[in-house]
Order: structure tokens, then C-alpha cells, then sequence
């Protein structure tokens, strides 16, 4: 098991257009993968599922723990750090 | 303009707040996503919510990034496009008479869902999505919520469960 945690900086949080990145990252890791929403202190929920994902709430601030369990456990934490840190790909101010 | 910082964003208003008995279209017949779309920002145009400008906006976005959902037992989408267009905060409703096509959020290659309810979302603030939607999904997961939603007759019927059910949902 392998855990992470990040703060999420993105102008409109894990939703919409980061949201489905981040599942569809997620998806393609054979690990089983969960995210809590660390600053509202939620469940933790399946990283895979749109609507989990959604349930979380997280706006810009938020802290998230990312963690995943399985053969490819150090990747898929690596990719999603990756694309969170990266900013889902986006830079500041980009709609 | 909002500053960028670590502040937390303003909240949303309520759900309760943006939905009008005049927003909500009962058995609404139409045969593609798009048509949904554009039928759902008449009221809000009408009404001075939007400007014609937000149902092409919100379809184009639709196209990049769809906003079907597999909410059980019905599936539900919720369109939506950036404020540019919005004058005023709102949230229109169909009650589809067949169920339509749309895209499932996040998925790649796009999986098809049969939606039957859908939601028009306009929002003066990028920020406030996330916390709107969440307060959203979860009236949508509440047990039986979407199956009363779905025998509705009238708009009356559609804000009073909707209402109903946020205020549970907040308490």
C-alpha cells in the first residue's frame, strides 16, 4: 500500500475536467485506488468512480490522500501526483 | 475576477435558491443531447438568467467533456458551461419522456449512457462547481430520490422534492 498527500491547487478544483482526468488516470492501474478529502476529512472512496470523486467536494486549498493497493501501486501514485501537481495539465489562468 | 490564493472559495447558493417552477420541463421529448440542451436554456434566456450565447457554450462543452453520470437507477447528466454567459445564478431541470444519449463523465474511450433526468447548471463563479455539484450528487444519491423525481407530473412536484431533499440533505 502506498499513500500520498497533496494539495489541490487547481482554479476549480477535482471537478469537471480534473475530475474525469483523475478517474480515468486512476482507471488504468490494475491497483485498487482511494481518495479522501483530507481538509473536509470525508470517506475515503473509489479514485476509479466519477461519482465517488464528485462526492468529495474539493475546491482549491483542499489536501487529498491519495493511496493505492496492488502490483502497480508506485505508479499509479506517481501518475496522479503528477497530473494534480501538474494541474491537470493546465496553466494557471487557463480556462 | 477572483484573486488566486490559498482562501477558500464563497459558497455556492443553495440548490433550493436557483431552481424556478418555470425552469422545470416535464416529459420533455427530445431525440439528442444537444437538443436537451438547448430546449433547458429557453427558460433561463427567458427568464434573464443567460444569454443566448450559454446553450452553445454549454453544448460545445458538453462535446469535450461530457457530463453523464451513472447515478442508479436512472442516469442523470449535468451540463453546464464557464460563467461567461450567466447574469444570474440558475438550475433548470428536464424529466425526459425517452431517455438520451450522453457521454459518461470521465470516460475514455466515451461509454454511452441512457439518461433520463437532466440538469442545466449556470453558476456566476468557476469556484463554487465543485461544492454545488457535491451538494447536487449527494440529493441525487439519496435513497429513492431519483425514482420519486422521475413520477413527477409537475414543476410544482419537481422543486418541492428537490427542495425537500437538499434541506434533508444540509441538516
Amino acid at each position: 500500500l502506498v499513500e500520498t498527500r497533496i494539495v489541490v491547487t487547481h482554479e476549480v478544483g477535482l471537478h469537471a475536467r480534473p475530475a474525469a482526468m483523475f478517474v480515468q488516470t486512476a482507471g488504468r492501474f490494475a491497483s485498487s485506488v482511494r481518495v479522501k478529502n483530507v481538509t473536509t476529512n470525508s470517506e475515503s472512496i473509489d479514485a476509479k468512480s466519477i461519482l465517488g470523486v464528485l462526492t468529495l467536494g474539493v475546491v482549491r486549498g483542499h489536501e487529498i490522500s491519495i493511496s493505492a493497493d496492488g502490483a502497480d501501486e508506485k505508479q499509479a501514485i506517481a501518475d496522479l501526483r503528477k497530473l494534480v501537481e501538474g494541474n491537470f495539465g493546465e496553466s494557471e489562468g487557463e480556462s | 475576477v477572483t484573486t488566486s490564493g490559498g482562501s477558500e472559495p464563497p459558497s455556492p447558493p443553495p440548490l433550493s435558491g436557483l431552481l424556478e417552477e418555470s425552469f422545470v420541463l416535464i416529459g420533455l421529448k427530445a431525440d439528442t443531447a444537444e437538443e436537451v440542451i438547448r430546449r433547458l436554456a429557453v427558460p433561463l434566456v427567458e427568464a434573464g438568467c443567460v444569454e443566448e450565447a450559454y446553450a452553445n457554450d454549454a453544448w460545445r462543452r458538453e462535446q469535450r467533456y461530457p457530463t453523464g453520470l451513472p447515478t442508479s437507477p436512472l442516469a442523470v447528466a449535468l451540463p453546464h458551461a464557464d460563467p461567461d454567459h450567466v447574469l444570474r445564478p440558475a438550475l433548470a431541470v428536464a424529466l425526459l419522456a425517452t431517455t438520451v444519449r450522453f457521454d459518461q463523465m470521465g470516460s475514455d474511450p466515451a461509454i454511452p449512457l441512457q439518461v433520463q433526468v437532466v440538469f442545466l447548471l449556470a453558476l456566476k463563479e468557476r469556484e463554487q462547481e465543485a461544492t454545488f455539484l457535491r451538494d447536487l450528487m449527494l440529493v441525487l444519491q439519496t435513497p429513492g430520490l431519483l425514482e420519486s423525481l422521475a413520477q413527477c407530473r409537475s414543476p410544482a412536484e419537481v422543486t418541492a422534492l428537490l427542495r425537500q431533499a437538499s434541506g434533508d440533505s444540509n441538516s
